[in-house]
């Protein structure tokens, strides 16, 4: 018993460390930091990222995306990727322009729909496997909404919200009788 | 200046379900054993339930840019790097993040060859082994690990002793699953599992919270060798385990047929020997193979036991197949009660189409159909979801069907494991061009399914749908995910067991037919997949092993 207490108690000494660790670094991006990546692109960049991820899920951006994404992009293997997510931002905003004289950010859903569509589809750049960056995008956004807010995503437990999940390491006791006789077996 | 040179009794590579059992009873039996583990050894307190960590990065499984397979598909010509192929890397191996079903072979699955005769390309072979004599090794692992689950009532398999726990209490689906076994005149049946259902020695009873495959139990209930086996071996004095240690040769000795150690990198990357009297290899049977081709020499130019040319080859896997049955929660809570929705196991499995003689199947040999719930990850979920729209489903439209899967639906599936037949196209040897950071060739894995096992699998895939669509109340939606697909993670066959050397690679003890001291005893010794998941039959074997090499070092000691 002592050492489940002690196990319980190094646990939340854990959570706390990383708490702190998470308070220093997950600040929201600014221009003078150098370690997160969403800071270094341009803010055209950043903005046409930030509407895609919330386009693809609305509200992904203010639960915590980008520090979520700054989190992992300093980390391999992911932090090959930074160049794609730059280039990806760089074409939203290319076909946006191309197409309605304007910022990805600033084009309303069905505008920005249709050029996130051709993205998936490969269509916006010949060598800029668009249906790779689309899904890595997607998936980054679901592990931000829906993971532990520890990295910097699903802030104030945004997603387990909206999915109705209730994080526990233990099953809490009460909730079911074993021995209850409508059991099968 | 000389370092000190190790010399124990046995060397063990590898710390899963074939060097656990081997190495806890040999330690209790006064052998000085060293265990080589690859992996970190982790603590209880290292397991979460942190999804992103546990089950999308490398806790257990390493990127393909740090430690990779390659693997080339049927119809490939270029291999590419891939994670597929691990395990797992720590100590108590794959049996720490397992999800546990529990099953054993059945006496037709060592009898293949006999039974289904010549199948074109197929490559079967009997065991050299009567089912009689694995029983015994099955019942004392059990009892050792801690399985629970409810003898005789499924009537496919032979008589048994009862379990040494009762089974897990099951979620109150399983209803719906017995009756519609029962109209459709099968025999559904609780599935055994390697997980505590009341306390077991030390361990606490299951907590009922679902997170058993792909996560590590932090409430040590699930009885991964790390739990049950290490534990005891370490308590012995007798057994060391060496974690963050690869094995990266097995050293021969220059004169005669024998083996005298292992070489192996330390964590500090540092070459290391250690030197035994019996070398094990288990390190899974991907990683085995390759052990075997790397450790080439002047004698053996085809690789370490490899005078058959058949290491490495017959790779088998499970033949995987799954389907989904999408059931309203509102009308399941009509139907059952609002109590024990909350419970994590669906519990139920069915072996009818185990071993067939009368049926319209593609082949006799079928395998095991296990019904669950839906995983709890809720990342995997949401993921999934978006793959089953093709990611074309974005913004508040897939919001709200999230919202729906969460809150309306619970998803029953049941997941097929089955015969893989091992043939030609299906081998692992070293990759020609990609090589691990201590620069040595990296496994290169062959897949390819039998035309035949894709049918049968296909076939049982249907069976199993049948019984989903006869649920009452009636599922939402029955949809197929995967079938004719295979589960690299359960792996066989690449050293096989048998009486010919020409045709196998160890003898009916696993001893390699060509060195009088090696012994494999992962899932390589295995001829055939059989119909179930193989890690309680490759522990029971580990166990059968074991007592041959304690008569073995007794016999030395005695001469």
């Amino acid at each position: 018993m002592d050492l489940h207490r002690r196990d319980v108690l190094l646990g939340l000494l854990g959570l706390g460390v990383t708490g702190c660790f998470w308070s220093c670094t997950s600040n929201a991006p600014s221009k003078n930091s150098s370690s997160g990546f969403v800071a270094t692109l341009a803010k055209e960049r950043q903005q046409a990222l930030a509407a895609a991820a919330n386009r693809l899920f609305p509200g992904a951006v203010e639960a915590g995306f980008f520090a979520y994404l700054d989190y992992w992009l300093q980390r391999a293997p992911f932090s090959t990727f930074r160049h794609t997510f730059e280039m990806g931002a760089q074409l939203l905003n290319r076909a946006a322009q191309q197409r309605h004289q304007s910022l990805f950010s600033a084009l309303n859903s069905s505008q920005q729909a249709a050029i996130l569509l051709d993205l998936k589809q490969n269509k916006l750049h010949a060598k800029f496997n668009g249906a790779n960056f689309f899904e890595r995008l997607f998936t980054l956004i679901l592990e931000s909404m829906f993971g532990d807010p520890k990295y910097g995503g699903n802030r104030n437990q945004r997603g387990w919200t909206l999915a109705n999940y209730h994080p526990c390491w233990w099953a809490p006791h009460g909730r079911f009788n074993l021995k209850d006789p409508r059991l099968p077996y | 200046m000389t370092t000190p040179v190790d010399i124990v009794d046995i060397v063990v590579v590898g710390s899963g379900a074939g060097g656990a059992p081997l190495a806890m009873t040999l330690a209790e039996a006064g052998a000085k054993v060293l265990v080589l583990e690859k992996g970190p050894y982790f603590a209880i307190r290292d397991f979460t339930h942190d999804e992103i960590a546990i089950c999308r990065r490398n806790f257990f499984i390493p990127y393909d840019t740090e430690d990779p397979h390659t693997i080339l598909r049927q119809g490939q010509t270029q291999a590419t790097r891939t994670r597929e192929g691990w395990t797992s890397q720590c100590v108590g191996g794959a049996t720490v993040h397992m999800s546990g079903f529990f099953y054993r072979l059945h006496p037709e699955d060592l009898r293949l060859k006999t039974l289904l005769g010549n199948i074109p390309d197929a490559n079967l072979a009997d065991w050299p082994l009567d089912y009689a004599e694995l029983v015994p090794f099955y019942d004392l692992m059990e009892a050792t690990i801690g399985v629970s689950g409810q003898a005789g009532i499924n009537p496919f398999e032979p008589q048994r002793r009862p379990f040494p726990l009762p089974a897990l209490c099951p979620h109150p689906t399983a209803l719906l699953v017995d009756k519609a076994a029962a109209q459709l005149n099968l025999h559904s049946f609780p599935t055994p599992r390697a997980i505590t259902s009341q306390s077991y020695g030390t361990r606490p009873p299951c907590n009922y919270c679902g997170y058993c495959g792909e996560y590590g139990c932090e409430n040590g209930s699930k009885s991964s060798v790390l739990a049950t086996l290490i534990p005891r071996a370490e308590a012995t004095g007798n057994c060391d385990i060496r974690s963050r240690c690869m094995a990266t040769q097995v050293l021969l000795d220059p004169k005669q047929n024998r083996v005298v150690g292992v070489e192996y990198k330390d964590q500090n990357n540092t070459t290391q020997a250690v030197y035994a009297k019996i070398v094990v290899l288990a390190a899974s049977a991907i990683e085995s193979a390759r052990l075997l081709l790397l450790s080439h020499s002047p004698r053996f130019p085809q690789g370490l036991a490899n005078a058959s040319g058949l290491v490495g080859k017959n790779l088998t896997f499970s033949s995987f197949g799954k389907a989904t049955a999408i059931m309203d929660r509102q009308a399941l809570v009509a139907a059952l009660g609002p109590d024990h929705m909350d419970l994590p196991f669906l519990q139920r499995s069915i072996q009818d189409y185990y071993w067939q003689k009368k049926t319209n199947a593609p082949m006799p040999k079928g395998g095991t159909l296990n019904f669950l719930l839906h995983h709890p990850n809720v990342i995997n979920a949401a993921v999934r979801i978006a793959m089953d729209h093709k990611w074309d489903l974005w913004g508040e439209a897939y919001q709200q069907r999230l919202q729906k899967y969460f809150r309306d639906e619970l998803w029953i599936e049941f997941e097929v494991f089955g015969e893989f037949l091992p043939w030609q196209n299906c081998f692992v040897d070293l990759d020609p061009e990609v090589k691990d950071h201590f620069g040595l060739p990296v496994a290169r894995i062959h897949v390819d399914n039998h035309p035949l096992e894709v049918e049968m699998n296909r076939f049982l895939v249907r069976k199993g749908m049948d019984i989903l669509k006869a649920f009452n109340p009636a599922p939402l939606e029955v949809k197929p995910w995967t079938w004719g697909s295979s589960t690299l993670h359960l792996q066989h066959g690449t050293c096989r067991f048998g009486t010919n050397p020409q045709t196998s690679v160890l003898d009916k003890n696993c001893q390699a037919h060509d060195i009088d001291n090696l012994y494999i005893t992962d899932g390589s010794f295995m001829p055939t997949s059989g119909g179930v998941p193989a890690t309680p039959t490759i522990l029971a074997n580990s166990f059968r092993v074991a007592h041959h090499v304690i008569e073995k070092l007794r016999r030395q000691d005695a001469r």
